[in-house]
């Protein structure tokens, strides 16, 4: 990844900040919302375009009758986000 | 991109990292409500002492209801215990859920286990004395809850935490080592003393538990998950 070819997904706060509370594991939509601190309807069009780009996987469930929307990461989304960080880092060090 | 957006982006990365792995305060309302039952049940079993002291006979169901007050607080406890586990297995982390579990086990579990322990080490096969027993079984609960505090602190990185938790302990074994004792009541003319050990247990469980509360609550407002 170059400063000049960095995917779009990241030139969101909302969409960088859900990538990020992924990495640890999958989360449900409510706990998303509670890390990014965001609305439903802006947090639910962020997952989306995420889930579109294939940097997310979505997993919808029942848990005690009730539906849950899981979010995990998928190996590409991992990847890119591993880029990303490697990029921020070698700016931040002067190498790029 | 510049190196100030670089760093903008790496401080904003490591927040929500925080957040997510260290982020512990949806089990604030837990400690809180642990700690004011268990203040409630001090202060009501103080009243119990101021009133049984005025009164002219004393009935045996007045020293029932009396000494049963720690079990009813633990009932509260145990009731609000599966209430927070429910909500918090909807919206909580691995890790809130995880420490959960162990205060479940350390406060509610271990409470039962360490009775019976102790009922088979008073009156079973091993007969030892009965003050002796009772000094061991508030021992064993301090110390699991000592741990529970200590993992906790370890767990999400938090040195303020560890040290309160050590100062209690040396507060502990200093008072039992010290064989202070404190009177908190007179029944007509016959002191109610108990150990000062006894008492930092109390302080421990109550107002101890109430502060690790808003603690946790004040963390995450002001540090966004890591210390």
């Amino acid at each position: 990844m170059e400063i000049n070819n960095i995917p779009d997904i990241f030139s969101s706060k909302l969409r960088l900040a859900a990538i990020a509370a992924l990495i640890e594991g999958p989360k449900t939509f409510s706990e998303l919302k509670d890390i990014t601190k965001s609305t439903d309807g802006n947090l639910g069009a962020q997952l989306s375009k995420l889930e579109g780009n294939g940097v997310l996987v979505v997993e919808k469930t029942f848990v005690n009758r009730k539906p849950q929307t899981t979010y995990g990461l998928t190996d590409e989304g991992r990847a890119i986000f591993r880029e990303y960080v490697d990029l921020l880092d070698s700016i931040i060090k002067g190498n790029k | 991109m510049d190196v100030n957006d670089a760093n903008k982006d790496i401080r904003f990365i490591k927040d929500i990292l925080n957040k997510t792995q260290f982020d512990i305060s949806k089990t604030w309302l837990f400690f809180v409500f642990i700690g004011v039952v268990n203040f409630l049940n001090i202060m009501a079993k103080e009243a119990g002492y101021y009133i049984l002291n005025s009164a002219v006979n004393i009935s045996k169901l007045a020293w029932y209801v009396l000494r049963s007050a720690d079990w009813v607080a633990f009932l509260i406890i145990s009731v609000a215990y599966f209430f927070f586990f429910i909500e918090l297995r909807k919206t909580g982390n691995d890790l809130s859920k995880s420490l959960l579990k162990m205060w479940g086990c350390l406060i509610l579990g271990s409470k039962i286990i360490i009775k019976v322990f102790c009922y088979f080490l008073e009156d079973g096969y091993v007969g030892l004395n009965e003050s002796f027993v009772r000094v061991t079984e508030k021992f064993i609960y301090f110390i699991l809850i000592e741990f529970g505090f200590l993992t906790m602190g370890i767990l999400v990185h938090d040195i303020k935490l560890i040290c309160g938790i050590t100062l209690f302990a040396a507060l502990y074994l200093g008072s039992l080592i010290g064989r202070f004792a404190i009177k908190v009541g007179t029944i007509h003319g016959n002191d109610v003393i108990i150990s000062a050990q006894d008492l930092v247990m109390s302080v421990l469980l109550s107002l101890g538990m109430i502060l690790c509360g808003f603690y946790l609550r004040h963390r995450r407002t002001n540090k966004g998950g890591n210390q």
